[in-house]
């Protein structure tokens, strides 16, 4: 069963639990009843970032810009098209996720989990709490009944919410709450990554601060290792310790997330930070925000040259003819921008 | 396989946070309810679907026990007795109250028609009786006997609660008869159209891909073809010859042919829904395998609207039954269906003469609405989740 890559797991820092490496997802697009092929969704196109052991990497970017398939690809619900991704199991094997057989697979999912955005349509309304934050455990047939229901009863009560719920059916609860059972099942086989793809985006600002500290709190307590994606970049510096932003499913800019949100090096990544609320308005009245104009582009039809260039401010000649690669800076951070060194970008005061 | 991994017990927090005010619930019944007792609570609601499954469930019980409800066998000639009208259950005689009983029928000629003519005789009187001996039968095709669950003790009289026919044969207990043959020719075409269109539905719908294009093209034809015409090539290919019971399957395997599209579509649309479900793919990451996702979180999400949609497709079945038959396409006597019945209301004169013998005719039309109203009703109800 165990079957190390032949050419992965050198080349992998020992500090790293998830390495994306040049992934891609093309998802056809069929037309007719002959279901021809008529071209192809570059979802995910030639990512490349890793996630170290006990960090929260944070994924941005507006809605269609790939970031949900990226974490169905690390959780192999979608197959790669090309590339990559390895994964450090937590006995220190590496393994490549994306060619693991069906019975490996179901080893693996042990230790990676998600935590999805809806929380009406990612519980089985069919299901009693018992049923649902229990069922990971009766799928990979880890104890018996009664240590089933201790476990559940752990859970909840680890989660916020009161072991007595265990016979009620999701629709009993409040949508916060059913983001939480839903963090409850994520945790029920002791994951050691968890993927939260939009976790707190459909919530109340008041109750998705208090999912994120709990979340913040389970990371801490069991040494988790988040990647954390949302489209509204204010959610996640409080909880990311590196952001990625991505634009048409491809990267833009890589770094901590307290240097960008000072420093963008982005275009892109200064628009979005425009978005994001100030603590104290006039203490950027200086310089002046460019928002982001234009919608974002059809998938299908990615802009040549650079991806961003119909949107962004700077953009010149070059930028529509010629791709920029996504590259190391002196500075540490990795950007895909022609310009990145003498572009001078507006942030946001820290908070 | 069992490197159990349960968390030491003192990792938690020994007591759950406190709960926001909010989440303090009142336990509701409705928090704790079985799925399947959400949607009756919904069902129960719908008054006329109720009411159409309680008239539904007697018919049901008055077809399977058609033997004992009925006083006679649906074969008893009565000469004597030939386009009789219904009798009417009396209670008062001559101002008095009286238990249930009948009038007998005297039978004249009209002088200048020649026609019979029945009058009641209101000098006597007949009392009905529970429980009495009449013709033999074997009840359910197990216990030999002759008690029937009412009739009248008169050698010479009958009780026709629905009048007679031509023959002088008891209309009600051939009606009774007629709706174990309509309906379980109902439930039978749609079994058979349940496990087709449930199938392809699901072949359709689960793999998706060219295999859906073709089902979904074969299903559009199939709806495309005008279905009497069709009906009557298909029937008047079946043999004269042949037993009538094998006729009678025959006749629901036709019909079932056409019926399944609907079904198919119904489930074909769960499952692609379904497909894209978070908990579908919630389920995937836990690890469950593709028999466990289909059967503990697809299925189970499906079958009241599966059940509402084959409600849907009985009434189908048996207006077909009921069409081929009357027009002497499908059953033929002596099988006695609904369908058989209306043969008889076939011309005018017969009409004008015994109207009553428009009865199969109204209980068809019943029954059609029951089933529809309660599917109605299911149907309705059968998303007790809905946002
Ligand atoms: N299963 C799929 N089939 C076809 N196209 C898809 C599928 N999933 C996502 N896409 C397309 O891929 C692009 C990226 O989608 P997604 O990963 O969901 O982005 P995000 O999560 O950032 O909103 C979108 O254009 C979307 O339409
Ligand atoms: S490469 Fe050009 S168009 Fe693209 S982000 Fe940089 S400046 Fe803008
Ligand atoms: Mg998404």
């Amino acid at each position: 069963m165990t079957q190390p890559s032949k050419n992965a797991p050198a080349a992998m820092q020992d500090d790293t639990i998830i390495s994306v490496r040049s992934a891609r997802k093309y998802f056809p697009v069929q037309e007719g009843w002959l279901r021809t092929i008529k071209g192809y969704v570059k979802a995910v196109d030639d990512i490349t970032f890793d996630i170290k052991k006990g960090e929260t990497f944070g994924l941005v970017g507006e809605s269609g810009s790939g970031k949900s398939s990226i974490a169905r690809l690390i959780l192999r619900a979608y197959d790669l098209t090309g590339g990559e991704i390895l994964f450090r199991r937590s006995n220190g094997e590496v393994v490549d996720v994306s060619t693991l057989s069906d019975r490996s697979l179901r080893e693996i999912r042990r230790e990676m989990q998600m935590i999805f955005q809806d929380p009406y349509s990612s519980l089985n309304p069919r299901m009693t709490l018992l049923e649902l934050v229990g069922e990971p455990m009766v799928i990979h047939g880890v104890g018996s009944e009664g240590e089933i229901r201790d476990r559940v009863a752990d859970l909840l009560r680890l989660v916020g919410l009161r072991p007595e719920y265990l016979n009620r059916y999701p629709h009993a609860f409040s949508g916060g709450q059913r983001q939480r059972i839903g963090i409850a099942r994520a945790l029920a086989l002791n994951p050691s990554f968890i993927a939260a793809d939009e976790a707190v985006s459909a919530l109340d600002v008041s109750v998705a601060a208090q999912n994120i500290n709990l979340m913040q709190d389970l990371q801490e307590q069991f040494g988790l290792t988040y990647l954390f994606i949302t489209h509204d970049l204010g959610m996640v510096e409080h909880i990311s310790d590196r952001i990625g932003v991505m634009y048409l499913g491809r990267l833009m800019e890589v770094g901590p997330t307290d240097e960008m949100f000072a420093k963008p090096q982005h275009p892109y990544t200064e628009a979005l930070l425009a978005a994001v609320p100030q603590p104290d308005p006039r203490g950027n009245r200086t310089r002046k925000r460019v928002p982001l104009k234009g919608e974002i582009a059809d998938a299908m039809n990615i802009p040549t040259g650079c991806p961003f260039h119909p949107r962004c401010p700077y953009a010149d000649v070059k930028c529509r003819g010629e791709v920029p690669e996504l590259r190391m800076l002196p500075s540490g951070r990795q950007v895909r921008c022609h310009y990145a060194e003498t572009l001078d970008l507006v942030g946001v005061a820290a908070a | 396989m069992t490197d159990l991994q349960i968390l030491p017990p003192q990792s938690f927090t020994p007591q759950a946070p406190p709960l926001a005010p909010k989440e303090q619930f009142n336990a509701d019944a409705t928090y704790t309810a079985k799925p399947w007792t959400l949607i009756w609570w919904r069902f129960r609601k719908h008054k006329l679907a109720v009411v159409s499954l309680a008239f539904m469930a007697i018919l049901g019980f008055l077809a399977l026990f058609a033997d004992f409800m009925s006083p006679y066998t649906p074969n008893t000639i009565s000469r004597l007795n030939t386009f009789a009208p219904p009798n009417v259950v009396r209670i008062f005689h001559e101002g008095q109250l009286h238990r249930p009983f009948i009038y007998p029928m005297k039978r004249a000629r009209d002088i200048e028609t020649a026609r019979v003519i029945y009058q009641e005789d209101r000098g006597k009187v007949l009392p009905i009786r529970f429980f009495v001996a009449g013709e033999t039968y074997n009840l359910l095709g197990l216990v030999e006997t002759n008690i029937h669950f009412f009739g009248i003790d008169d050698r010479r009289q009958q009780i026709n609660l629905l009048g007679t026919e031509s023959l002088g044969r008891d209309l009600f207990s051939r009606l009774l008869y007629g709706a174990r043959v309509t309906l379980s020719a109902g439930l039978i075409g749609v079994a058979f159209s349940f496990v087709l269109g449930l199938a392809l539905g699901a072949i359709s719908g689960y793999y998706g891909g060219w295999l859906d294009s073709m089902i979904q093209r074969l299903m559009e034809f199939i709806r495309s073809i005008p279905t009497i015409p069709l009906w009557m090539g298909l029937a008047a290919a079946l043999p004269i010859a042949w037993d009538p019971l094998f006729v009678y399957v025959l006749i629901t395997i036709i019909l079932s042919l056409i019926g399944w599209t609907h079904l198919a579509r119904v489930v074909r649309g769960r499952f692609l829904s379904l497909k894209s479900e978070d908990y579908v793919l919630a389920a995937r990451l836990a690890g469950a395998s593709e028999y466990r996702i289909v059967t503990r979180h697809m299925l189970p999400a499906m079958t009241s609207y599966i059940i509402a949609a084959v409600t849907l497709a009985i009434p189908e079945m048996i207006l077909g039954e009921t069409a081929l038959s009357f027009l002497g396409l499908g059953l033929r006597p002596p099988v006695v269906s609904w369908g058989v019945l209306l043969q008889d209301a076939q011309n005018l004169r017969t009409i004008s003469l015994a109207p009553w013998l428009l009865a199969p005719g109204v209980a068809v039309i019943l029954v059609v609405l029951a089933f529809n109203f309660i599917g109605d009703g299911l149907r309705d109800a059968a998303d007790p989740y809905g946002q």
